[in-house]
């Protein structure tokens, strides 16, 4: 059965079997009108550097995840260290300085209660620099709190298909090189219709018989090789 | 002639008299009516205080309490692990609001935000001892509650108990009113006079503005503040 990232912990204390993959799933704020000017382009800065990923982590998903700065996660593009992801209030705070207030609803889903913490812990911290959010369950919010799952471990499909869940234009490839992959996430996250905040595994509870269990790194089961020990009473 | 002027004026004047006296006694006796009332609406409004303020006790001297002191006496906090904690006691001990704070009033867990971990809790540094009302701040409105708070001493770092109950139409109607009675709430969240933030324990006014000046002269002065008003009532 599936777990959820913030039940990892528990599960693991209660003494449950628990697999779990490499951060593969992208949660992030995603904007849902393009940038309409340089002031929205600047709010829209600030409160990604308002955002407390660090203690969104380890404290709502209990530690797991990651946190992050860019669209794929660290292990499968290797630069995700160069798009920034730490705290800074006092640059927060000068971006949206001599910028007209203005007041954001942020949707989550209704029927998952993390996504209200965090919608919740977010409207907190954009509160810190200045920025209003308004946290809301309707559809037709600002901006939205999105699960965007990794489609796929080649980097350009799984970077198209981000593009698409978020709305965002869909980025060209010069190359096949790792510059030109990085060159269309920086156009992809410079659109500011997308900001990253973790990359979460995906996990399951596993009963005690079974053997040979193993997934791939994009997280599908590989079930050939699986088989159910008999358990003694 | 003069006899009957003389009736007339001795009945009249008895007339005046008996009137007047009536008039007092009635006031009198209203008066005393009201008095009555106000104090059995102030013996179950501090009746109500005394449960929350049992219950805070009861929350601070639990031995899951006592852990939490004693953890983070000799640790960083962990929010995480105490993330639902005010959730799950404030649910079992039925009180609306519950956080606990450390000697710097840093939320480590709240039951009424539970996403505000970390930040500090303003009314720490000013809390009077006993009962106190005090203005929350939730994610999508902002209340008035009844609260009480508790120190747990298990170390040099003490940790801070705060919860209570909310003030609101809810609690109104469950307070144990005699006949006769209604009690009228406002909610004093914004600045000018707001009907939206009255309240009634039953009906509804029908001209809230009416006290408006008296609401306003309570904002201005702090003071209990005494009119007397003839107010239309709706029943609900």
């Amino acid at each position: 059965m599936d777990i959820a990232p913030e039940q990892i912990r528990r599960a693991t204390t209660d003494g449950r079997r628990v697999v779990e993959s490499a951060p593969l799933d992208l949660l992030a704020l995603v904007f849902t009108r393009e940038r309409r000017s340089s002031e929205d382009g600047r709010l829209r800065e600030a409160l990604s550097f308002s955002l407390d990923r660090s203690s969104m982590r380890n404290a709502l998903l209990q530690g797991e995840g990651e946190v992050a700065g860019g669209i794929l996660p660290g292990w499968l593009s290797g630069y995700e260290f160069l798009f920034p992801a730490k705290l800074d209030l006092t640059r927060a705070q000068q971006l949206k300085s001599g910028v007209k207030t203005t007041s954001w609803t942020l949707g989550y889903n209704s029927n998952d209660p993390l996504g209200r913490l965090l919608a919740e812990r977010i409207a907190l911290n954009a509160r810190d620099s200045g920025i209003a959010i308004q946290v809301t369950s309707s559809s037709d919010a600002d901006l939205r709190l999105l699960r965007i799952p990794l489609v796929s471990l080649d980097p350009r499909l799984a970077l198209r298909s981000a593009a698409l869940a978020t709305g965002a234009p869909v980025p060209a490839f010069a190359g096949s090189a790792v510059e030109q992959l990085y060159q269309a996430e920086r156009v992809l996250v410079d659109t500011q219709r997308v900001i990253p905040l973790l990359h979460l595994p995906r996990a399951q509870g596993i009963g005690t018989g079974v053997r040979n269990w193993r997934r791939s790194q994009d997280g599908a089961w590989r079930l050939d090789d699986v088989w159910l020990a008999t358990e003694k009473p | 002639m003069v006899f009957a002027l003389t009736v007339f004026f001795a009945v009249a004047i008895v007339s005046l008299v008996v009137s007047s006296m009536t008039r007092r006694a009635f006031q009198q006796a209203d008066e005393e009516r009201t008095a009555a009332l106000v104090a059995q609406f102030r013996s179950e409004f501090n009746r109500r205080g005394a449960d929350v303020t049992r219950r805070i006790e009861s929350i601070a001297s639990s031995d899951s309490v006592t852990r939490m002191a004693l953890s983070l006496s000799n640790s960083a906090p962990d929010y995480g692990a105490y993330l639902n904690e005010a959730k799950s006691i404030a649910d079992s001990q039925q009180l609306d609001f519950l956080e606990f704070t450390d000697s710097q009033g840093t939320i480590i867990s709240s039951a009424q935000s539970p996403a505000r971990f970390g930040y500090k809790e303003p009314a720490i540094a000013t809390v009077p001892a006993g009962l106190f009302l005090k203005k929350e701040e939730l994610s999508d409105s902002v209340a008035i509650g009844m609260f009480a708070t508790k120190t747990v001493r298990v170390s040099d770092k003490p940790l801070y108990v705060i919860g209570g109950r909310r003030l609101d139409p809810g609690f109104l109607a469950s307070l144990e009113l005699p006949a006769g009675m209604r009690v009228l709430l406002y909610q004093n969240i914004e600045s000018a006079f707001s009907p939206k933030a009255l309240s009634a324990s039953s009906g509804t006014l029908a001209s809230p503005e009416k006290i408006s000046s008296l609401i306003e002269r309570a904002q201005r002065t702090g003071q209990e503040t005494t009119e007397s008003y003839s107010l239309d009532h709706r029943p609900s």
